[in-house]
């Protein structure tokens, strides 16, 4: 019920996006709400099910925008993955965290999208400010969103109990 | 401690294996567009009455924001004028939005009709979300005959096309995307050439040799060899031109003839094989 209720705010945060861009706000200044899904999946749902739900939150985006299936599906799949791994040494719980780390992961899954869904052409520099713009926007408005995702579906406990197991160890 | 290395594992090779899929069906997808047609379709079905709503509220939410700014300044002035004049401006502000409206629309179909094309008026409904696609959503789809490879053009030239289509709405792909490609002649000199996508507000003449110069300011307009946009309408305008030595094509830059972040109608035609299905003059 959780997982759902994710993709449910992800296509929320995804029609937010389009409204704001169809008010002409400038696409380097588009926040990527879905990144901040993948983020807080990565933080407290470090599981075979938060990799599923990461891939869900790409699909999402592949099916309301491109004109190919699969390259954000596997840009957050990835950025997922690698998130998962260093989030046991991240303080997730600190909102200067998340904004730093959203910005980077938005970097490096619009990287991976570029790679992806535009491999025999040249990167231009109208792209790149996208690049930087966007993960600067998202990065801006990760602490808001993860807060909201954290009140409407609740925290996974595994986290917090790794958290207390180490400091009862210690 | 163990366990949670196992977990990991799962989770990596799990992971790896989703990106593996997401290859697959990257491939997949760009050798068979219809089966990404399939999912696009769904998800604008889904979404075209969220975007319609979420656009009229904004548009309210804007209006009224407009409206109260202008009364507390004229209510310093004189309380009970201010209202009147306010009501008046406000009969006024919609009248004239009707009439601009009628206009563009009339505009529309007189350039399909001079032209002797049929098609159906829309308007913009929305954009792309993620602004790696230049894109626009429009409030016609397939009850109306849109759909998808049609062109969708603009009494000041051409806007894109048509790439997936939900009953009453469909996606359009800008002409200054990456992923565009329009068969067009310039116009004095009827050299050919395609123009593709290069950024938000220029696209590219390529396949243009050096044997065929051609100068700043000249008018591109479609070839109609595509099959898809009917020929002779303006995509834009020559604005740099360089023909570096190692290279057999110049390299040309064309400013599209339509500003499309300011696009409210547009009109949806129907290339020479798709014709018949389309309602003439939906809106």
């Amino acid at each position: 019920m959780r997982s759902l209720l994710i993709l449910v705010i992800g296509f929320a945060l995804v029609i937010v996006q389009s409204l704001l861009h169809g008010m002409g706000m400038p696409e380097w200044l588009l926040p990527q709400g879905l990144i901040v899904c993948v983020v807080y999946l990565a933080f407290f749902e470090s599981s075979i099910a938060g990799a599923l739900l990461a891939f869900g939150c790409g699909l999402l985006l592949d099916l309301t925008t491109a004109t190919v299936l699969g390259p954000w599906a596997g840009a957050y799949v990835l950025a997922y993955a690698l998130l998962s791994f260093v989030s046991p040494r991240l303080f997730v719980e600190s909102t200067v965290v998340t904004s730093v780390v959203t910005g980077v992961t938005s970097l490096f899954a619009g990287s991976v999208y570029l790679f992806l869904a535009f491999e025999y052409q040249s990167l231009s520099q109208e792209d790149i400010v996208v690049l930087l713009g966007q993960a600067s926007a998202s990065a801006i408005v990760a602490p808001a969103i993860s807060s909201i995702i954290g009140r409407v579906c609740g925290r996974s406990n595994s986290r917090l109990m790794n958290h207390a197991s180490l400091v009862s160890a210690v | 401690m163990r366990q949670e290395i196992s977990e990991r594992t799962h989770i990596a090779l799990v992971s790896f294996g989703l990106f593996v899929a997401s290859l697959f069906l990257t491939a997949y997808s760009a050798r068979n567009p219809a089966v990404a047609r399939v999912g696009h379709t769904i998800v604008l079905e889904v979404t075209a009455p969220f975007a319609r709503t979420a656009n009229a509220i904004a548009q309210g939410v804007q209006s009224v924001w407009g409206r109260y700014l202008y009364l507390v300044s004229t209510a310093q002035q004189n309380e009970s004028l201010s209202r009147r004049v306010s009501e008046l401006e406000s009969r006024l502000g919609m009248l004239s939005e009707f009439e601009s409206e009628n206009e563009r629309l009339r505009q529309a179909l007189s350039f399909a009709s001079e032209r002797q094309l049929r098609g159906v008026a829309a308007a913009v409904i929305g954009a792309d979300s993620s602004g790696w696609i230049r894109g626009l959503v429009i409030d016609r789809g397939s009850s109306h005959g849109v759909r998808p490879g049609m062109a969708v053009i603009h009494p000041r030239g051409i806007v894109g096309q048509i790439t997936s289509v939900a009953s009453n709405s469909a996606r359009v792909l800008l002409v200054n995307d990456h992923s565009s490609g329009v068969d067009v002649l310039v116009q004095s000199s009827r050299v050919r050439g395609v123009v593709e996508g290069a950024g938000e507000k220029v696209c590219e003449l390529k396949f243009v040799t050096k044997e065929n110069p051609v100068k700043v300011g000249e008018v591109v307009v479609t070839s109609g060899m595509d099959r898809v946009f009917p020929k002779g309408v303006v995509v834009g305008t020559v604005s740099h031109v360089s023909a570096q030595t190692s290279t057999l094509f110049q390299t040309i830059e064309v400013r599209p003839a339509v500003n499309f972040a300011r696009i409210e109608e547009v009109l949806v035609v129907a290339s020479g094989a798709e014709e018949s299905g389309i309602q003439s003059g939906g809106k």
